[in-house]
């Protein structure tokens, strides 16, 4: 399905991100990222934080690490960040 | 900023939220369109902050997600008012500051010019003043177009102006000829050129009319240097006619001014004591009020004070003025003139009179000055040698021009 939208989109010349709902991750330095695409929060805590993506998770480690805003699109995430990592 | 100001005005709450469905407990809000902000983990609980009307959304959630939670703050104007409901009168002052700003802003406070060089500000603010355009007056009163039209006609040297109002200030923008518009003409009523001092002539060039002095010569002030009657000869050395011209022509002497002044041997000397008093003043209206610092002593004082006109922002400006005052203590006694204050005085005078010279087009040869003494008194006595033009014009009131027919 995933694979389908995706060849779908690229011959429509949509961006991916549109197409199949892709997270759009973000990283300003060490302090914010972004995280468009998402569809809810895994678990909070102040030095890590895991997000649930359309097509996959989002694990954002640091310290001090806050929920700046959170709408029905996108989260800013503030704090010393020191990783992000993905899995499936 | 503007969302900050937003979140202000509606008020917000800081919320704690305890109990292990805290996450499931934000995506409830965000599923419920609720928006919140600034969520952070802490030893007791998440803490974030959630508007006033939205609060009122979520005891369902609560519910649902089996958290507990309690306000730890309440931030915004709806809480702030209801806190200061006792504080009439300071309520009342913010009102009238708001109010009275708003009054203020409704007339003119400031008027500035930019780009005159010829005519001077005032001689712009009465200009102004004619057309009921002043200091105090109510901006809607101002018609900038027809000020700028009144400028350009009332100015002619003036070829560009634009008056704008920004704020409380009237700006007028000016940009002047800086060729005269009209070229002095050309005189031609006859006249002749005497001189307006004494001195020995030193050069001379005559472009019209007849010379009457030579270079050498001394005259008097009022001789005739350059005539302006030609009488026109036949082979026979008769007078055909006589013609009257524009004598004109430049006619330079060596002349001399002499200068004396009067001093008593005793003057008043003024000698700073390093005191310095300070103080701070405010003018609105003709109302003035000033505040200096006590001083006990027989110190007089000189006071400098620096006025501005306070400003809110930008061309905002109010009718009220800030004195800063700075007094510098002094004291004055009488004692006599020493040798080398003498000297000071007569090159102070010396330089005085050289400079009123050369401002009026003389060149300077020479300039000697000495100190008399003459019992209780002294002066200073000097000579100035100098070149410059000594032709002036007069013009003949009684001629006839003449013709004789030759035989």
């Amino acid at each position: 399905m995933g694979k389908m939208m995706e060849q779908a989109g690229s011959m429509l010349h949509i961006p991916k991100d549109v197409a199949a709902g892709e997270p759009v991750i973000t990283i300003t330095g060490r302090r914010n990222v972004y995280i468009e695409n998402y569809k809810r929060i895994v678990s909070f805590m102040d030095d890590e934080i895991k997000i649930q993506g359309k097509t996959c998770r989002i694990t954002v480690r640091g310290k001090r690490l806050a929920i700046e805003y959170y709408t029905g699109d996108d989260i800013l995430i503030s704090g010393l960040i020191h990783s992000v990592a993905t899995e499936c | 900023m503007i969302a900050k100001l937003g979140r202000w005005a509606g008020g917000y709450l800081e919320l704690r939220i305890q109990g292990y469905g805290a996450e499931r407990f934000l995506n409830l809000l965000k599923s419920g369109d609720v928006s919140f902000w600034g969520v952070r983990q802490k030893k007791d609980g998440y803490y974030l902050f959630m508007g006033l009307k939205d609060f009122y959304r979520i005891r369902p959630l609560l519910r649902k997600s089996r958290v507990s939670m309690r306000i730890v703050a309440r931030m915004g104007m709806p809480f702030f008012l209801h806190r200061n409901r006792k504080r009439k009168a300071f309520a009342l002052a913010v009102l009238s500051f708001f109010v009275y700003l708003y009054v203020m802003s409704l007339f003119i406070w400031n008027i500035s010019f930019e780009g005159n060089w010829h005519y001077s500000r005032e001689t712009l603010l009465d200009y102004l003043e004619t057309q009921n355009v002043r200091y105090g007056m109510r901006k809607s009163g101002i018609s900038c177009d027809a000020l700028e039209e009144g400028i350009r006609s009332a100015f002619p040297e003036v070829t560009w102006v634009s008056a704008r109002v920004s704020g409380t200030r009237l700006l007028v923008k000016l940009k002047e000829n800086e060729v005269l518009s009209d070229l002095p003409e050309a005189k031609q009523e006859p006249c002749e050129l005497i001189a307006k001092n004494a001195g020995v002539i030193t050069r001379m060039i005559v472009r019209q009319g007849k010379a009457a002095v030579a270079v050498g010569d001394e005259v008097i002030e009022g001789q005739q240097l350059i005539g302006g009657q030609l009488s026109i000869m036949n082979d026979a050395g008769e007078t055909v006619r006589t013609a009257y011209v524009h004598a004109d022509g430049d006619v330079y002497a060596k002349t001399q001014y002499r200068y004396e002044e009067t001093f008593s041997q005793y003057h008043t000397v003024t000698a700073k004591t390093g005191e310095m008093r300070y103080g701070a003043g405010f003018m609105a209206g003709s109302y003035r009020f000033r505040v200096l610092l006590p001083y006990f002593g027989d110190t007089s004082w000189n006071y400098v004070t620096d006025l501005t006109q306070v400003r809110l922002f930008g061309d905002f400006y109010l009718p009220l003025y800030v004195e800063r005052i700075r007094g510098e203590g002094f004291v004055s006694y009488e004692r006599p003139y020493r040798q080398e204050e003498k000297e000071e005085a007569a090159k102070k005078l010396q330089e005085y009179y050289q400079k009123n010279l050369m401002e009026k087009g003389v060149q300077i040869i020479e300039n000697n000055a000495k100190i008399q003494e003459d019992g209780v008194l002294w002066k200073v006595e000097g000579i100035v040698t100098g070149e410059e033009q000594i032709g002036t014009e007069r013009y003949l009131t009684e001629f006839e021009e003449t013709e004789e027919n030759k035989e």
